[in-house]
This record gives structure tokens, C-alpha cells and sequence, in this order.
């Protein structure tokens, strides 16, 4: 699995889904933090750089968009997939014009979901690949 | 819709290898005409725009138009013709997918298209997961 190789921030304010999914990633990435709102993310992205992040959008304090935004102002090529039950179409706007192009469908398919993660992955290394061929 | 139609017509006039252009534009325009769900927008219009931007005929928009009614559109075909045309290199692929993925998030998300884009997606990469 191509996530062994990179560490992940997973911001969800659910107790209970942030633990389950975190449980699901761990055995998959290299380290996982958590982060139970935006606020808390962001500063938590400051701090540990993870090569990904996954957020949920519905959070108190600072939501998940607002906490995407704020990252890829720090950093534009950040990779960062929102989860969704695509019931917030106004947010999914924003989440596009923002640059988020990655996203996980609630209800959770375990199969889907790694599938969208080593596609970022995917993404990362070669983004990677290019910055160190052309420096 | 314009500039991304523009991305995957750069793609291939910059792909000197393309063995069959022809084939890859149409396996290409089907993939986004399965993401952007033709049969619930304006086929006349996106018609328009694939002649403008791809230059599709009327006539290959209007098959692939209609296969996607009839639900008989070959999405692994489609996906093998593109597949075979850029070498199953895995970086094109990639710049291929990113392409695609905007079409999936057009003004705003809607759960059918990003489903469809992820089906498509999948199909590319799974060898390479």
C-alpha cells in the first residue's frame, strides 16, 4: 500500500467516527493525527506537516472549509479531501474554489476510501518526482 | 467546462505519440460525457462546446449522446483506448485523471458525478494501488 510512506491529519469532531477512522488508518500510514475541529487542525497542520489531510466539513469553532482554506493559503499544493454526504452543495462550491478536488462519500466504503487515499498518494509522489527532477 | 475541454485538447496535440488521435478524443469525450451526466443537462450546448473545444463532430457527440441514453456506453473500453494510446504510462494517466476530476466538480459536486469520476478513476489505477 502506497500510504505506509506518508502521514495523515484526520479532523472530525465525532468522537466516536474520529476514533473508528483512525483506527481504520493507522495500520495503513506512517502516523496519523487527529484533530476534533478546525481550529485544532490547523494548528495541529502547522506543527506536524502531514503529507495529507482529510477533514470532515461540519465542525464547531473553525469548519472544515474554513480550515482548508486557511491551509492552502499556507500551502496551495497541499492535497486535501473533505468527507461528505454531498448534502452541503454551497460548501462544495467553495471546497472546489478553494482547490479541493479530492472527496470521501459518507456512508464509508472502506474499499473506496483507501482507493481515494493512494489516489492522493498517487498524486503526492509524483508532484514529488517532478519538484525533484526539475531542482 | 470551456477551459477544461481546452486541457484535455492541449493533451492531445501535445502528444506526438498518440497513435490515434481520433480515438482518443472520443474514448475521451465519453468518459466526461458519462461524469458531467449529458442526459440531465443540455446536449445541444455541450454539442456546441465538444465541436469548439475538441472538435467532435456533431455527429460522434450524438453517438456518444446516444449510447449514454441507452445505457450502452463501454466505460472499459473507453478507459483500455486511453489507457493503450498513452503507453499505460502512469504520470499521463495521472494528468489525464486530474483533468477528469475537475469535470467531476464543476460548478459545485454533485454525488452521481463524483461516483462516476471515482468508477473511471479506479478503473485507470487499480493495477497501480
Amino acid at each position: 500500500m502506497r500510504l505506509e510512506k506518508f502521514t495523515i491529519l484526520y479532523v472530525e469532531d465525532d468522537e466516536i467516527t474520529r476514533e473508528l477512522i483512525k483506527e481504520i488508518l493507522e495500520p495503513s500510514c506512517k502516523k496519523v493525527f487527529v484533530a476534533s475541529d478546525g481550529e485544532e487542525g490547523l494548528a495541529l497542520y502547522k506543527e506536524k506537516k502531514p503529507d495529507i489531510v482529510l477533514s470532515d466539513i461540519a465542525m464547531p469553532n473553525m469548519n472544515g472549509l474554513e480550515m482548508s482554506e486557511a491551509i492552502k493559503e499556507l500551502n496551495p499544493e497541499q492535497p486535501i479531501a473533505l468527507f461528505t454526504a454531498f448534502s452541503e452543495s454551497a460548501f462544495l462550491k467553495k471546497a472546489a474554489e478553494i482547490g479541493v478536488a479530492t472527496y470521501i462519500l459518507k456512508p464509508l466504503d472502506e474499499e473506496q476510501f483507501f482507493n481515494s487515499l493512494n489516489y492522493m498518494a498517487m498524486e503526492l509522489e509524483m508532484n514529488r518526482e517532478a519538484v525533484s527532477q526539475n531542482g | 467546462m470551456d477551459k477544461h475541454l481546452k486541457e484535455i485538447s492541449n493533451l492531445i496535440k501535445n502528444q506526438n505519440r498518440l497513435e490515434n488521435k481520433k480515438n482518443f478524443k472520443i474514448a475521451s469525450a465519453s468518459l466526461i460525457c458519462c461524469i458531467i451526466d449529458i442526459n440531465e443537462t443540455h446536449p445541444k450546448e455541450y454539442s456546441l462546446l465538444f465541436q469548439k473545444n475538441l472538435n467532435l463532430s456533431a455527429e460522434e457527440f450524438e453517438k456518444i449522446h446516444i449510447e449514454i441514453m441507452n445505457d450502452a456506453l463501454n466505460i472499459n473500453e473507453n478507459v483500455s483506448c486511453i489507457k493503450i494510446e498513452l503507453k499505460n504510462n502512469m504520470f499521463q494517466i495521472m494528468e489525464f485523471l486530474k483533468i477528469l476530476n475537475q469535470f467531476a466538480i464543476l460548478n459545485g459536486c454533485t454525488q452521481r458525478s463524483y461516483r462516476e469520476f471515482e468508477l473511471i478513476r479506479d478503473k485507470f489505477l487499480r493495477e497501480f494501488y
